[in-house]
This record gives C-alpha cells, sequence and structure tokens, in this order.
C-alpha cells in the first residue's frame, strides 16, 4: 500500500486518535475514584491538621492513612452551608470623617441539609441555572468536637476553607478557630502554586505554628482578621503581637495575598460565627 | 560515533530501515549498549546537546521533586521510543511529528493520571511540569533522530539511556539548589536554616537563574573532563 497516500494518511491519523482516545479514557475512568479519593483524603488530612488532631511538623508522630480517616470520622463533623450575599451598610473611616458606606458581601449563612459529597453535584446543578438570580452558593463548615460520643460531646474548634489569589495561581487551604470563634487554632494550605523556597514556605510548619492563639477580633469584639506583617512582628506593641504574624522575605505578594484571602474568608462567615454564638 | 549518525547509517538507499536477522543478534549486542551508555556521558542529552533544559530549571528545587520528574520522563521517553519505533514502517511521512506529539502527549497524560492515582502528594506540587514534558526536546528528539530508523528493543534502550542521561545532571543541579536554597535534601534538614540556626538560605537558588548558572558550571564541568568543544 502506498504510504504516502492520501486515504491511508487520513486512514492511519483517524485510527490513532482512536486507539489513543480510547486508552486514555479507560485509563482516566479506571482509576477515577482512586484519584477522587486521594483529593477528598487530602482535605480530610488538611482539616485534621487545621484543628489540631495531626501534624506534619518535623518530629511529630506519622500516622497511617486508616488512622488519619478514623480521626477525621470521629471527631469532625462536615457541613454544608447555604450563602446568601446582599447589600450591607458598613461605617468606615476616611479621612478622620466617619460615614456609611454600601458594600456587597455575604449576609448570611444558613444551615443544609446536604451531605458535604452532594457539594460537587450541588454546584453543577447550580451553574447550569439558566437565570443567574436563581443560582445558589454552597459552603462547607467543619465542626470538631471533643469526643466521638454524639451526645454528650461539646465542639472545641471550627474549621472554614480559605481560598483566594496568591501571586502565581489560587491558594486554597483550610482555617480552624477555638470555640470561642476568637482565637485562631491553626492553618493549613493544600494546594497552591507558590514560589518554592519563598512564597512556597507557606507550607512550612515553623511559619504555620506562628498563627496559633492569634485574635481575628479586637477587645471591642469589631472583626479584624489576621494579616501577615511585611517584615518581623514587633511583640511590644499589641496590636502586631495579637494580630499579626510574620512575613516571608522575598514572598510579598504571597504574604499579602494570605492576609486579604484570610481576611475575606473570615469575613464571609462573619454572619455564620454570630449564629453559632447565639446558638450556645 | 554518535547515537544519530548510527542511526541514519542504517538507513538502505529506499529509505526503509533494515534489520539484522534476529537470531544472530545477542540481547545486548554492541549497539544496544552504545543506545543506553553514549547518552549517560559521550552523548549526554544536557551537557553535549543542551536539550530538554527548560524542565531542569523548573523541577530542579527539591530533590524529592527532581527524582518524580526524573522517573516520569524516563518512563515516558523509554515508551514513546518503544511505540514510535514499533509504528516506524506504518507512519506517513506527511504527518510523522504529530503521530509521534500525539503518542508522547497521550504517554504523558496516563503518567500524570497514574501519579495522582498512586502517588497523590508527590503529584500535587509538580503536576503542572509533568504535563510539560510533552515539550521536552529529549523526547521528540529521540523518536524522530532514533526511534523512527532503528528496532523497538534498542530504542527503547535509547530512549533509557538518554532518559537516565538527563536524570543524573537534573538531579545533581537538584541536590546543590536544595542544599544551598533550602538547607536540606529529601527535605532532611542538613544546613539548619536561621531561626535558631547559622545557615541564610541562598535566594537565588531557589529561582530559575540560580539553576541557570549551576547548570552552566555542570556543563562546563563535564565538558572540560571528556575534552569536547563546540565546532
Amino acid at each position: 500500500m502506498d504510504k504516502n497516500s492520501n486515504s491511508f494518511v487520513m486512514s492511519f491519523a483517524v485510527g490513532m486518535c482512536i486507539v489513543l482516545a480510547v486508552m486514555l479514557a479507560g485509563t482516566f475512568n479506571v482509576l477515577k475514584d482512586r484519584m477522587d479519593a486521594n483529593v477528598a483524603f487530602d482535605q480530610h488530612v488538611n482539616v485534621l491538621i487545621a484543628t489540631g488532631l495531626h501534624s506534619r511538623a518535623p518530629g511529630s508522630e506519622p500516622k497511617t492513612r486508616e488512622e488519619l480517616e478514623d480521626l477525621y470520622a470521629s471527631f469532625i463533623v462536615p457541613q454544608v452551608l447555604e450563602v446568601k450575599r446582599g447589600v450591607a451598610t458598613e461605617r468606615v473611616r476616611e479621612a478622620g470623617v466617619e460615614k456609611d458606606v454600601q458594600v456587597e458581601r455575604v449576609i448570611d449563612m444558613i444551615e443544609t441539609d446536604y451531605a458535604i459529597d452532594d457539594l460537587p453535584n450541588l454546584r453543577l446543578q447550580e451553574r447550569r441555572k439558566p437565570n443567574a438570580a436563581d443560582r445558589r452558593e454552597f459552603t462547607t463548615f467543619f465542626t470538631r468536637f471533643d469526643s466521638d460520643d454524639p451526645a454528650t460531646r461539646k465542639p472545641v474548634a471550627y474549621c472554614i476553607p480559605i481560598e483566594g489569589l496568591g501571586l502565581w495561581g489560587t491558594i486554597y487551604g483550610y482555617l480552624a478557630l477555638e470555640s470561642d470563634l476568637d482565637h485562631v487554632r491553626g492553618i493549613t494550605f493544600y494546594k497552591h502554586k507558590e514560589t518554592p523556597g519563598l512564597g512556597g514556605e507557606i507550607d512550612a510548619a515553623w511559619w504555620q505554628s506562628q498563627w496559633p492563639q492569634k485574635k481575628i477580633l479586637d477587645d471591642r469584639g469589631e472583626f479584624v482578621s489576621v494579616s501577615v506583617k511585611k517584615g518581623q512582628v514587633d511583640p511590644a506593641v499589641e496590636r502586631e503581637r495579637l494580630h499579626m504574624v510574620d512575613g516571608l522575605s522575598g514572598a510579598t505578594i504571597t504574604s499579602n495575598g494570605v492576609t486579604r484571602l484570610v481576611e475575606s474568608c473570615l469575613q464571609d462567615y462573619m454572619p455564620w460565627f454570630a449564629r453559632l454564638r447565639q446558638g450556645k | 560515533m554518535t547515537a544519530t549518525t548510527d542511526a541514519t547509517a542504517v538507513r538502505t538507499a529506499s529509505g526503509a530501515p533494515t534489520e539484522a536477522p534476529l537470531e544472530k543478534q545477542p540481547l545486548l549486542g554492541k549497539k544496544e549498549k552504545a543506545a543506553v551508555l553514549d547518552p549517560l556521558w559521550d552523548n549526554n542529552p544536557i551537557a553535549f546537546q543542551v536539550l530538554g533544559i527548560c524542565s531542569a530549571l523548573a523541577v530542579t528545587i527539591k530533590v524529592e521533586q527532581t527524582l518524580i520528574m526524573c522517573a516520569a520522563v524516563i518512563v515516558v521517553v523509554a515508551m514513546s521510543n518503544t511505540v514510535i519505533s514499533l509504528l516506524r514502517n506504518y507512519i506517513p511521512n506527511k504527518i510523522r511529528i504529530i503521530v509521534q506529539l500525539t503518542v508522547i502527549s497521550s504517554l504523558v497524560t496516563v503518567v500524570d493520571i497514574l501519579l495522582k492515582a498512586y502517588a497523590y502528594d508527590l503529584a500535587k506540587g509538580i503536576s503542572v511540569f509533568i504535563g510539560l514534558i510533552v515539550t521536552n526536546c529529549i523526547v521528540m528528539g529521540r523518536a524522530e533522530a532514533f526511534a523512527m530508523s532503528n528496532p523497538p528493543f534498542r530504542s527503547f534502550l535509547d530512549g533509557l539511556g538518554n532518559a537516565l542521561g538527563y536524570s543524573w545532571i537534573l538531579l545533581a543541579v537538584g541536590v546543590f539548589r536544595e542544599l544551598f536554597g533550602s538547607g536540606s535534601i529529601l527535605n532532611v534538614g542538613i544546613l539548619t536554616p536561621t531561626a535558631g540556626g547559622w545557615y541564610v538560605n541562598n535566594g537565588l537558588m531557589v529561582l530559575a537563574p540560580g539553576a541557570f548558572l549551576l547548570l552552566g558550571i555542570i556543563i562546563w564541568v563535564v565538558r572540560a573532563i571528556s575534552g569536547y568543544t563546540e565546532r
């Protein structure tokens, strides 16, 4: 057969595409469950780290996958919340004058009955709605309890997902608060594209270990968040000691990104935290 | 004699590659050995051909990442060479580059999926670079220069040799970059970084220019030892 005839070239190309497509689709489908399980497990581990049930710091004891899944199943209760956005009035100080401004933000979060595994389908379903105004928004929330007995246990920590822009892409992680919803319990990042060795140090145990016991509220109970300072925190200054962590040198944009994403994600959860406080 | 000129020498006047009868050849003949050993030093893809250095810059920040990258490249080059070599008598000349690329990118995708399924923690940090193996000049270079005109087993060995030649240079760069950039090797602290220690991490080493400098030094050393000069 003539190898260079048009018909041979065409049929070779088509045949090649079909064979490779089938091979790729096959591999993906066979391993899809495994990949999804890995992603879910990775998120579970990060919730455990943020809430203080597990640590990746050097010297901490290693745990098997079963042990970690077991810890997660026993102590962590995930919830799906519905997010309501709207316009809120905020008092700001500008050039020494206090005035009211209208800001668009999350004004409420409501408990739902959806399981956390339903979330991907739920979000897909909402995205498919033709009318943008009808779309609902969902988020997750994790409560860490002190024992695995549902009758008597009390929450000891709460964990929220955090995400926002760093230097090279979106940073994803979890932030956990103590049960007073004021002091930070821990922070982790499970997906980011920051420069290894510079911004990538947000993964380092020594840097994350500064976060616990920082306060997100000031002494009047107003939300101030925790920010990453450019430079080192001065312990003599109360505002810095309570609400700031050391910056990463050579990673100003990552540091600022973390400041912004922590603030905006915590801000979103403020209505839900208010509900939790009232519930007590 | 380099592998490339060796490959063209096998071609006959009609352009079709010839193969010596199989029963007369030992499993690892002279040509087979040369296919593996040549690219390790004498014809190293990075040190002499200066191919595939883009990934040598990107993935050598930590040794762990470098190891995964090397393993992935070894699998992809060896497999793509084998597959292309098996198909070499059927691939139409007009679309051979596209066919090679399709085979290579499919293999890279499979490797990426396998890593995500079986070594998720490692795959997480390196997934984007695995995808970029498609554009690594070594893979297509070997497919076009060797696999298109050599039998499958020899092509497999050639792919293996080239990938190993690429790997050892990458590892050398990675060891230096992690040691001086992060003060550790395989995430085990060796030079204690500041905050209690004495070593200040060298920021240049974790950025691409640091890799460029190191790579330049390594290529210089290798070429100085073997006495190679560009003509």
